[in-house]
């Protein structure tokens, strides 16, 4: 009913496409950016409340259709000039063969029975690592099954695809940047990834559709960054102004645990998938897609900002950097009145990005004082030395520290001592903080 | 329309509110037209305690010591900022959208606040000799007189001493204040080799400070609390709102706001009209009167004459006071604590007459550092701040702060232009200061003689600040008094040339600015001009 009134009201010269996993992270993307591209799009899900998140449009049928039921795959497929392939099991379930591998004959079943020649199937990076868990093995045999299927079939294997605050490995990252002061990483967090913005994903897919020369291809798809897991997370914390160490839990220790899990936890939260795809590095190579259809994708800092919006500073962020400070300063700790003062001061005076060496401050506190007297000497203007600037101002003017600031004066010699031993101390903390300021900018 | 009755006076600045007063003493009625910001957060919240007191006991200090926005922890370079303190930084409201100035190298300064830049003056308040004042095109005769009007009206406390030869003498002068122990051990030391000094051209005393040692009408005697950077108790220095708010008793008074005066034309019959805006929304207004005193400041008046005469791109000299900071450690004062009781205005005055014949002299005011807190001094040391605070508030007591003033006269290299802006939208005023190599060698030559005697005087000069140009917010020589018939001068009378009925009466008109700061002559000459308007109008 849908298809006749949009087909009659539309122009039935449009092609349409037939989109699996629609309701998922990727596939609402997908949909969206097919459907700004004037196709007719068939949104599969499997079950209807996950269209929820699809946009409206009256060039779009929702179709209710699994991958375990050749039957709703080939109704769904009806009448499509495409099949977008995006559905996967993807948590280690037990049916994960059920749904990639029988999915994929059942899909290439449907397309046949239909007369619709076109897939692009969405694999992934994890296809081509050498130890593979359940998922990756699901994964690199359905590939098998699509290009051994004599269809017009395209494969792209993404890196990490990221693009709104709680989905994928990045949504997770995000949440354990956001609510733990140390963030657990399976493994060394050496491995390399090319994140990837889903937007970039979704053009991807329809330049593949429109380009005949990526039939039989299969595509690395990345950002054009590769930057190693620690980094990964590093830039997510800093976008949200902030740092977190990191837990890097041992590779053995954590297959165990993932392993452990998956025996006893109906959905557990980490998989052995999770485990071996994020601990061996993969050969991601965009240049083949840059060549055949164009791929251009955004770099990861312009990807941050897109989902994150501008940089924010965390309050915490702020009160731990102001007890730093003051500990340093005098050694004491400020009230939660002068944190909140010292915050409000930073949000009032100072920019709110985080430059390199304000990053490496707030990782490494201990090192605040050697970098104030760093920047002292190389560069007064900087956020750092501006921000023991302003705590020094906020401390002077508070009663319970006026006394500090206020001190009886020593006699002549004694006093002369005084300066003498607080000028040869500064000096020391320069000659320490100035190497260390040029290792933190080389380590930037 | 609205008929203003006699005078109208643009401003109410150190000059404005004199000359209104001079007129309403002669019995004419004014009306002054004004912006008139107020501070209305932070005076209410100062206590009326000694520094130290405030420093330890009051928990709001923070909101007048930083500003409610921090806006007083300076981060950039340094310009006219240190006298603006948080409580102050109403004296400098809007100016920057409402008198728009392009001045990529100098600190143009302009106020539209009750009391105009006074708000903010350092007090010191020398009047000029006789040669100086007639450089500057005053009549040096009459001006005597005026300075000793002033100083009644006003109070000026001070010291017959040393200085008195280099700035005349002043009948009504009150008892000096309490000076504080870096200003008297100096002060005793100076005494002690007067005849070094005086031989090379060094002559110390102390200032002559437009601040109350005793009572007068209803205002106090300084407290001597060290607050007189963020308040002002019991009204003992003078500020010309003071003045405007007494004025507003007498029935001849009419103070108006906010009105940002725009031009003036004269009509046939000689009055002149006036143009307004009334910045509550009220839109363009006219005001009618007799004759019109335009006291807005040397830049403010600059503009609206300019703009009046449509003298749109035509150059006008500038002059400002060079301002250079010479921090020192007095080093004979270490080891002994900071004063308790004493002011936080100049201390001390030395003046350098280098030939000895009193034409070009120096001068520079000795502040002791304790009152603008001591986190402004790390900024400008490279050390750790860790380090540098434990050094300073060592050294803090014993930092002296010698602000030195050169004198400044026209040149080719020193002017304004007021601009049109290309869409028609307003205009702005265009400033270029530039001083000559000369000017300069010779500024540095006298900077060094004056450190010598710093250094003979127990104070050990480090390296001297020097602020953007303009900085010493001692502006003048727009529209000079000049004898010849030039269009944009004033004549001696203080008419503005080319007019009726229009005067000036602030620094605009002044045609030289010796070294000595220039409010105690603006409100003489001021007196004067109010003076000879009232009689025209007999």
């Amino acid at each position: 009913m849908l298809a006749t009134k949009s087909s009659s009201s539309d122009g039935g010269g449009m092609p349409t496409v037939a989109v699996t996993g629609a309701g998922g992270f990727i596939g609402r993307n997908v949909v969206a950016c097919l459907l700004e591209r004037d196709w007719r799009v068939k949104a599969m899900v499997r079950r209807l409340e996950t269209s929820t998140g699809l946009p409206k449009s009256d060039r779009l049928e929702v179709v209710q259709a699994d991958m375990r039921d050749a039957e709703s795959l080939r109704r769904a497929v009806q009448g499509a000039n495409a099949v977008v392939h995006l559905a996967a099991a993807m948590a280690d379930e037990r049916d994960s063969d059920e749904i990639n591998v029988g999915g994929a004959r059942r899909l290439v079943a449907a397309c046949r029975a239909t007369g619709c020649a076109r897939i692009i199937n969405i694999s992934t990076q994890s296809a081509k690592i050498p130890r593979q868990g359940v998922y990756a093995r699901t994964k690199s045999a359905a590939d098998a099954v699509f290009h051994s299927s004599g269809l017009a079939v395209t494969t792209l294997l993404p890196s990490i695809v990221y693009g709104d605050e709680t989905s994928g490995v990045f949504g997770t990252v995000l949440g354990f940047v956001k609510k733990l002061p140390i963030v657990p990483v399976l493994g060394d967090g050496r491995w390399i990834s090319a994140p990837v913005y889903v937007g970039d994903v979704a053009g991807a897919i329809h330049s593949c559709l429109e380009h005949d020369n990526t039939i039989g291809q299969r595509y690395d798809l990345g950002g054009p960054e590769q930057i190693s897991f620690d980094e990964f997370i590093d830039r997510i914390a800093a976008a949200r102004g902030i740092c977190r160490r990191k837990l890097h839990i041992p590779f053995g220790l954590s297959l165990l645990g993932a392993r452990v899990a998956t025996t006893l936890l109906p959905s557990p939260p980490i998989t052995v998938s999770n485990v071996l795809g994020s601990n061996q590095n993969t050969n991601i190579d965009i240049g083949p897609a840059r060549r055949d259809f164009g791929f251009q994708p955004i770099d990861f800092s312009s990807g941050l900002s897109r989902v994150l919006g501008p940089v924010g500073i965390d309050e915490n962020v702020l009160a731990t950097e102001s007890i730093v400070i003051a500990q340093y300063l005098i050694g004491q700790t400020p009230s939660p009145a002068l944190q909140d003062r010292y915050a409000a001061a930073c949000r009032a005076r100072l920019r709110e990005d985080a430059d390199v060496e304000l990053q490496f401050a707030r990782r490494h506190p201990r090192f605040w004082p050697f970098l104030d007297a760093a920047t002292g000497i190389l560069r007064p203007h900087s956020t750092v030395r501006q921000r023991v600037f302003l705590m020094t101002a906020l401390l002077e003017a508070t009663p319970e520290y006026a006394g500090f600031f206020l001190k009886p004066p020593e006699k002549p010699l004694r006093l002369m001592a005084r300066v003498a031993w607080q000028g040869t101390r500064g000096v020391a903390r320069i000659a320490v903080g100035i190497p260390l300021l040029f290792w933190a900018r080389r380590n930037a | 329309m609205n008929a203003t009755g006699d005078v109208i006076v643009v401003g109410s600045g150190a000059s404005a509110v004199q000359a209104a007063q001079a007129l309403v003493e002669a019995g004419r009625t004014v009306t002054m037209l004004d912006v008139g910001h107020e501070d209305i957060t932070y005076a209410a919240l100062i206590p009326n305690a000694p520094f130290s007191h405030v420093r330890q006991s009051d928990h709001r200090q923070h909101r007048y010591f930083l500003g409610d926005e921090f806006e007083g922890i300076p981060l950039g370079v340094l310009g006219a900022g240190p006298q603006v303190t948080p409580p102050r930084q109403y004296v400098v409201r809007h100016s920057d959208e409402l008198t728009p100035t392009q001045a990529p190298d100098f600190a143009a300064l302009e106020s539209l606040a009750l009391g105009g830049l006074g708000g903010a003056w350092g007090a010191v308040c020398f009047p000029f000799l006789e040669h100086e004042s007639a450089r500057c095109g005053l009549p040096a005769a009459e001006m005597r007189e005026h300075y000793e009007i002033v100083a009644r009206r006003i109070g000026i406390s001070g010291d017959r001493d040393d200085l008195e030869p280099l700035h005349g003498q002043l009948e009504a002068l009150q008892v000096p204040l309490e000076i504080d122990a870096n200003a008297s051990r100096i002060l005793a030391r100076y005494e002690r080799r007067k005849a070094i000094f005086q031989r090379e051209g060094i002559s110390i005393g102390k200032p002559l400070l437009a601040t109350l040692s005793q009572a007068l009408n209803d205002r106090q005697a300084n407290p001597c609390y060290d607050m007189d950077f963020w308040s002002n108790a019991g009204d003992s220095v003078y500020r010309p709102d003071l003045t405007v708010r007494q004025l507003q008793k007498s029935r001849n008074f009419l103070y108006r706001r906010p009105y940002l005066v725009d031009s003036f034309t004269e009509t046939n019959d000689g009055r002149v009209n006036v143009r307004a805006c009334a910045l509550d929304g009220g839109g363009i207004e006219t005001f009618e009167a007799r004759r019109l005193v335009l006291a807005a400041g040397a830049l403010g008046t600059a503009r609206i004459v300019l703009r009046s005469l449509r003298q749109f791109d035509v150059p006008v000299p500038l002059t400002c006071n060079a301002h250079t900071y010479v921090p020192c450690l007095h080093y004979r004062n270490l080891g002994r604590p900071p004063c308790e009781r004493c002011h936080s205005l100049a201390q001390l005055t030395m003046i350098y007459d280098p030939v000895g014949d009193r034409q070009h002299l120096t001068q520079g005011q000795m502040y002791s550092y304790r009152s603008l807190l001591l986190f402004r001094l790390l900024k400008e040391l490279p050390l750790p701040h860790r380090e540098s605070l434990r050094m300073m508030r060592e050294l803090a007591p014993s930092i002296v702060i010698w602000v030195i003033q050169h004198e400044d006269y026209p040149t080719a290299d020193k002017h304004c232009v007021l601009r049109q802006r290309p869409d028609g939208a307003g205009d702005y005023l265009e400033i270029e200061w530039q001083p000559s190599a000369t000017e300069t060698a010779s500024q540095r030559s006298s900077e060094r003689a004056m450190m010598r005697a710093m250094r003979r005087l127990g104070c050990w000069p480090m390296r001297p600040v020097r602020p953007q140009h303009g900085s010493s917010v001692h502006y003048a020589t727009t529209l000079p008094f000049d004898t010849a018939d030039k269009l944009l001068t004033t004549e001696p009378s203080g008419r503005l040339r080319g007019t009726k009925a229009v005067y000036i009466a602030d620094g605009a008109a002044f045609a030289y600015l010796p070294a000595k700061g220039l409010t105690g002559t603006l409100m003489a000459n001021a007196n004067r001009v109010g003076q000879q308007v009232a009689r025209t109008m007999d």
